[in-house]
């Protein structure tokens, strides 16, 4: 994309900024680098158009290409909900799997994206060699040999194809990033990683809030099931499936008010009560964090803490998937 | 453009003192129970009973959380948004629903809102 396409671009939403020319600009706007416009595109883009799929990925790219790579999941399994099969959000979601060494979901994931498109070459030797790794080589439906000559799975959509929803060559990191995924670099997640264990969910985030008397923290599903932490009353009565039940589905009712308000996209919720300060925030596949903490606690406070516990709720989610 | 519904004259000096905030586009009393608008002031666009109906079950849910979790009583839920704020503070079976956009001063708001809350009858 040349700066006068991406002026061109601009000029037509600038016309009608109801139209879906915002989808390209974000796109145009990434590949030349300028995440933050990017962003800022696609968000504002999505207030109008909250169901289209295609605006969904766009926006999971640039979060992808900013390295915020739960958001990128978030909106690729969007994109998924809304168009079922979505070839680029699949493979989007099989490399953020491999990346974070949940190798079983990447090869869910890149299976359904070879069963879409069998030609794609590079879906079909990343699938291979994760099946190597996996010790289920055989399984291959196409018979791959699971050479490892580093070819990624395909991720860009050609503008000419998008019907088919097949992609063409990445940018060069996404390349790079797949072909030597990193290795895990946080001991929490290298240390859960294998069979799940439910005592260390319940403890989750006991070193976040240590020190902190009168605090509680929960990572609860989206049906309000608790996940994660645990909230214990001042008699000592644990009231983490009480509270998990009153709050259930919050998170999307909480982004269908704003949407609907045309807010944008939701962030987290504050609510002052008698005896304590509680953030809550949105997680991936609609779940809820949440932290309270005593009623004297300085709101900033409140938010740095939401936001770990937030972080550790994402890295602990991708590992038990 | 404002749109205005009936009011009170009980909830019209509530409402009308918050809309004069700077980024306020909407203000609003409703029933906590049952989502109903009681009254209301709010911009053009704002789908009154829309957010009447989202704000009171967002508070509600709080509410009820926060009983369950030994909190006490719930003073204000604040919801941030890219480009806003949602604010729903309660008294009783009613519930003031506020919305600002970017560059409101949440301070003097969340301020101005308690004190609309603490008035409700």
């Amino acid at each position: 994309m040349t700066p006068d396409e991406i002026r061109r671009l601009s000029d037509d939403l600038a016309r009608d900024p109801g139209s879906l020319a915002f989808i390209a600009l974000a796109d145009a706007l990434r590949r030349a680098g300028q995440l933050d416009q990017a962003l800022r595109v696609a968000l504002r883009g999505l207030e109008r158009h909250a169901y289209r799929f295609d605006a969904h990925d766009v926006l999971a790219r640039v979060y992808l290409d900013r390295g915020e790579l739960a958001r990128a999941a978030d909106e690729w399994e969007t994109t998924l909900q809304l168009s079922d099969g979505h070839l680029p959000a699949l493979k989007g979601l099989g490399y953020l799997a491999y990346r974070s060494g949940d190798l079983r979901r990447a090869e869910r994931c890149l299976r359904a994206a070879s069963e879409i498109d069998a030609s794609d070459a590079g879906t079909v030797t990343a699938l291979a060699r994760i099946r190597e790794t996996l010790g289920t080589a055989g399984s291959s439906p196409t018979g791959g040999d699971g050479t490892r000559n580093g070819v990624a799975p395909t991720m860009e959509s050609d503008a000419s194809q998008r019907s088919r929803h097949v992609a063409t060559t990445p940018p060069p990191r996404f390349r790079e990033e797949v072909a030597s995924p990193a290795p895990a670099k946080d001991e929490s997640v290298a240390a859960i990683r294998g069979p799940i264990d439910a005592a260390r969910g319940r403890t989750l985030f006991a070193s976040i809030l240590s020190g902190t008397s009168g605090s509680a923290a929960l990572l609860l599903d989206a049906d309000g099931l608790v996940l994660a932490g645990e909230c214990v009353r001042v008699d000592g009565g644990d009231a983490s499936a009480e509270v998990g039940a009153e709050l259930a589905g919050v998170s999307g009712e909480a982004r269908r008010a704003l949407v609907h308000l045309g807010l944008g996209e939701w962030r987290t919720m504050h609510v002052e009560a008698e005896q304590a300060m509680i953030g809550m925030a949105s997680a991936p596949d609609d779940a809820l964090v949440l932290v309270a903490l005593p009623r004297e606690t300085p709101a900033g406070f409140v938010r740095l803490l939401l936001g770990r516990v937030l972080d550790t709720g994402r890295e602990w989610l991708n590992t038990v998937r | 453009m404002v749109e205005y519904r009936p009011m009170t004259s009980a909830y019209g000096e509530i409402i009308g003192a918050l809309v004069r905030h700077r980024g306020v586009v909407a203000a609003l009393v409703a029933s906590e129970r049952d989502g109903i608008a009681i009254a209301a002031q709010t911009q053009v666009g704002v789908e009154c009973d829309a957010l009447a109906a989202l704000g009171a079950s967002l508070y509600r849910r709080a509410r009820l959380a926060n009983l369950a979790a030994g909190f006490g009583t719930t003073r204000l839920v604040r919801l941030d948004a890219a480009h806003g704020q949602l604010f729903i503070a309660g008294r009783g079976d009613l519930v003031l629903i506020v919305v600002a956009e970017g560059g409101a001063n949440v301070g003097l708001l969340r301020v101005a809102i308690q004190r609309g809350s603490e008035a409700l009858a």
